[in-house]
């Protein structure tokens, strides 16, 4: 039993240590900020994954984060039979996302509008299966992903920044852009937010709101495994890499109110934020429980999220 | 007037005695070490997951954070009799007390929280906890652990040995099962159901619920300090691994995969899920030969599958056939009153 | 002249633009039996939630017994002695009638969660009183034979049945009864009415919506007339009944509830 319980954790996030290498003169502000946006954006992606499924479907997907171990693997094996990078993550994409429309369609719309604790369970238990999956196929040996561009230091506003960093951050905001143009001027954006405004009039406008389900998981997935394979060239990728980032992205959820992609977004790269200078400032011991922490302090104090509006009315 | 337990809740003691008559004759049936080690782990867990179906089935509120509470308790127990040279039995006590004030004051806050969040929050809690197991290494020997940790020794009667400590871990358990059924069947209990009917109603009755959930969320955390401490004299070394979020996901999936609104469903999920696990584990090493960790395939596969075809776990089989006994003996003109299976622990 | 039990004023509350109540004030006397009745939408539930504390009130305070209770939270009314029911029946539909009734009675009991998992001897006293009494209301409110039947598993009238003796078995001083007739026969509706005549007579006070004009007329000491969220009348029934400004109302209003207040006589 104890081995079940280890693959389920293992700390992955220490790597922002690996994108400091190379940094020795250097702003150390400046230099945790970067790291901070670059890990916030990873979490950021994952958190609009969280977001799309759990504003469609009403389901707290617990196995995101196995999206991006298999976005990351996945892109390692199309790179390692000879293809390019370039069209290996897209290819791996594409692959998670089917992966991800078969997940909602055998595991989840069998059990509509169960409580959230069967909900947990089963994606929990998707989860498990997904790097069960993975371990019988890259086994436990960890895997790198070539970096996308030469990745030589260069030096920006006194610290030295991983090239890498630079492209994960200006990927992320290529794709919110493309996101927030799918969610607002697409007919299929349209009706992915109605059926999650409000399910009964969506499905009497005519939309399947049953396919929005499986469109959202599908989405979520492709945008955990981007997520994932943008930091596979960072940290070496493996099958039980997935559980803690997807908390991870579920906290940026939180922060960000849980209903909206912008707020995702910034709870993301806030998160990461917090992690790089506790983890630069305080201790790398502690970096999760001061980000945990702060994440309870939010609940307390805020439950309906940092960047939202505060509203009046009471529940 | 009849007594009001019996007209209420009659027949507990039936299954109670027939569980107590098979903890007693196990350890004849039963040869290898390798199982009896699992049937005293078995009677561990059994103590959490009793807790939790308190909590998540009766009080309604999800835990993914218990190994927290367990941990405490292990290491209160551990520090307390290797560092200071306290009284194994007064650390276990002093453990649980602690674990009730730290989880009722933190109960206030987060079972405000509700559904995913409050998942969220609970796994929060653990991670934290875990951190400072890990970080705080003066006290806790950090990732290396603790180990020298004593035997329990009950008036004379060494619990170091195995068959001494299985009974004695059974004997809690026995009593845990009768103290957390005596209060589903009191009033408490009665608030506690009625809480998943209609919130509004039970507030408007003039019960303020948010205690009852925080003082059932304090006596599970407490239960399972108690589990902790039990398994820190058990095993004799501790290491902060062992009370990571997956143990706490593990606990959620037996009570879920056992049956959450009984406590023999929690039991039976223990019970269910370890010997999968082993199960599952012996058979792809010897005969599919198949080596790592690659059964959690069939382990993920079965939870999902279970959650979907039994929401209510292996118990609602049980309640299905026990409702079928019973329409049977009405239709012979028995004057059998409709069993709750609710009620029924 | 005795003290009001329960007094409401100026009573005001505003969602956004809307207006749904707006300064309403009256008194209820111990012993009493008041109605508040107005075509639907004219704020009568509205001002229910506001005086059992469910919806804050924009402006105005409601006293019992002389405390002000406007910013009291929902579970301390009922140690206060004001009980209420709901329109659409919070029964808890997974329980037996008997177990319904008994949680009724948990503003009396200590419930202490240690001392019933130890089964000491205060907490079977509770239990034992818990059901002692509930089962004297089953038999006051004529449930007899359906103390272990699953309350879901039960018809409306019966269900309503139980929600009113959950409400009533703690002896509140004061009963709200949010349309305790709603969805009765008439026969329901006549033993309904009789009951709540019959707890009165020991000593409990009750302010009730209602829509069938024929019993409220019959048991109402008297009635409060809302029509858009204002006052416009309170009287004796004989009053009220020709009160040109409530005739007005209601043929003005809604013709739905004058018809079925014809059929209801």
């Amino acid at each position: 039993m104890r081995h079940i319980m280890r693959t389920i954790n293992r700390r992955p996030f220490q790597y922002w240590k690996r994108l400091q290498q190379g940094g020795w003169k250097m702003d150390l502000f400046m230099q945790y900020l970067i790291t901070g946006l670059t890990i916030g954006s990873v979490y950021a992606l994952l958190a609009v994954g969280f977001v799309t499924i759990y504003n469609v479907t009403g389901v707290l997907n617990l196995a995101q984060g196995e999206f991006a171990m298999l976005g990351a693997l996945v892109s390692v094996t199309f790179v390692q039979v000879g293809l390019s990078i370039y069209i290996s993550i897209p290819l791996a994409i594409v692959c998670v996302a089917l992966i991800g429309f078969f997940v909602e369609r055998l595991a989840i719309n069998p059990v509509k509008g169960a409580k959230p604790g069967i909900l947990i369970v089963i994606t929990l238990g998707v989860s498990i299966f997904l790097k069960g999956v993975a371990l019988l196929i890259w086994g436990t040996a960890p895997k790198s992903l070539p970096p996308l561009f030469e990745n030589k230091p260069i030096q920006l506003l006194g610290a030295v920044v991983n090239t890498q960093s630079l492209w994960i951050f200006l990927i992320l905001v290529i794709h919110l852009v493309a996101l927030y143009w799918f969610f607002d001027k697409t007919f299929l954006g349209s009706a992915l937010r109605a059926s999650e405004r409000n399910a009964h009039a969506a499905s009497l406008m005519g939309i399947n709101v049953k396919n929005m389900s499986a469109i959202a998981f599908s989405i979520a997935a492709a945008l955990g495994a981007l997520a994932g394979a943008m930091i596979a060239p960072l940290t070496d990728a493996t099958y039980d890499m997935g559980f803690f980032i997807g908390i991870k992205g579920f906290v940026a959820m939180v922060f960000g109110g849980m209903h909206s992609i912008q707020g995702a977004v910034a709870g993301g790269l806030l998160l990461g934020m917090i992690e790089a200078f506790s983890g630069g400032y305080v201790s790398t011991y502690y970096t999760d429980a001061i980000a945990f922490g702060f994440l309870l302090f939010v609940l307390f104090i805020r439950p309906q999220g940092l960047f939202t509006k505060a509203d009046g009315t009471r529940v | 007037m009849r007594n009001a337990s019996q007209v209420l809740y009659p027949g507990r003691g039936k299954g109670l005695v027939i569980f107590i008559i098979l903890i007693a004759l196990l350890p004849l049936v039963v040869t290898t070490q390798y199982i009896f080690t699992l049937l005293i782990l078995l009677g561990i867990y059994s103590i959490i997951t009793i807790g939790l179906s308190l909590l998540i089935g009766y009080a309604g509120q999800i835990s993914i954070g218990h190994a927290a509470f367990y941990g405490i308790g292990a290491y209160m127990s551990a520090i307390l009799t290797t560092k200071f040279e306290i009284s194994a039995w007064f650390a276990i006590l002093l453990g649980m007390g602690m674990t009730f004030l730290l989880a009722y004051f933190v109960g206030v806050r987060v079972l405000k929280l509700k559904g995913h969040i409050l998942a969220l929050a609970t796994i929060a809690i653990n991670i934290i906890v875990y951190t400072i197991l890990n970080g705080w290494t003066a006290m806790t020997g950090g990732a290396l652990g603790l180990g020298g940790i004593p035997k329990l020794n009950l008036l004379g009667i060494d619990l170091g040995n195995q068959l001494n400590f299985y009974y004695f871990v059974w004997t809690i358990v026995v009593f845990i099962i009768i103290f957390s059924s005596n209060i589903i069947r009191s009033n408490v209990g009665r608030i506690l159901r009625s809480i998943h009917d209609s919130e509004t109603g039970v507030t408007a009755l003039g019960v303020q619920v948010s205690k009852y959930k925080v003082l059932i969320f304090a006596i599970s955390a407490t239960y399972a300090s108690l589990a902790g401490s039990l398994y820190a004299h058990y095993i004799q070394f501790i290491s902060p691994a062992t009370f990571n979020v997956s143990f706490s996901i593990l606990l959620l999936v037996m009570v879920m995969v056992g049956g959450v609104h009984s406590i023999w469903g929690a039991m039976i999920g223990t019970v269910a899920i370890t010997f999968l696990n082993e199960g599952i584990r012996y058979v792809s090493h010897n005969y599919l030969h198949v080596s790592g960790e690659v059964e959690i395939i069939v382990y993920g596969f079965i939870i999902v599958v279970m959650m979907i075809f039994m929401p209510n776990g292996i118990v609602s089989l049980f309640d299905r056939f026990q409702k079928r006994k019973n329409e049977h003996e009405s239709d012979s003109g028995l004057d059998l009153k409709p069993v709750d299976a609710k009620g029924g622990v | 002249m005795t003290e009001p039990i329960l007094q409401v004023e100026h009573l005001t509350k505003r969602f956004g633009g809307v207006t749904a109540v707006e300064d309403v004030s009256f008194e209820v006397f111990p012993g009493e039996i008041v109605a508040v009745i107005g075509p639907n939408g004219a704020g009568k539930t509205t001002l229910f939630n506001m005086i059992t504390c469910f919806t804050p009130p924009t402006e105005g305070i409601v006293k019992l017994n002389g405390q002000n209770i406007t910013d009291k939270k929902i579970f301390e009314l009922a140690p206060l002695g004001m009980m209420r029911t709901f329109q659409n029946l919070e029964v808890f539909g997974s329980m037996t009638a008997l177990e319904n009734l008994m949680t009724g009675i948990s503003v009396q009991l200590k419930n202490r969660v240690f001392a019933a998992g130890l089964r000491l001897k205060s907490a079977r006293k509770e239990e034992q009183y818990a059901y002692e009494k509930a089962m004297e209301l089953i038999e006051l409110t004529g449930l007899q034979g359906l103390e272990h039947t699953l309350v879901e598993q039960m018809s409306y009238g019966q269900q309503k049945k139980v929600e009113f003796a959950q409400t009533i078995i703690s002896n509140p001083q004061l009963v709200l009864l949010d349309e305790p007739m709603a969805g009765l026969n008439e026969v329901e509706t006549e033993a309904m009415a009789d009951t709540i005549l019959q707890m009165r007579d020991r000593g409990m006070t009750f302010l009730f919506v209602e829509h069938k004009m024929a019993t409220i007329m019959r048991i109402a000491d008297r009635i409060v007339v809302l029509d858009f969220g204002k006052k416009i009348a309170e009287g004796i029934p004989a009053e009220i009944q020709k009160n040109e400004d409530v005739i007005r109302a209601y043929i003005g209003g809604d013709l739905d509830d004058v018809k079925s207040s014809e059929y209801s006589h």
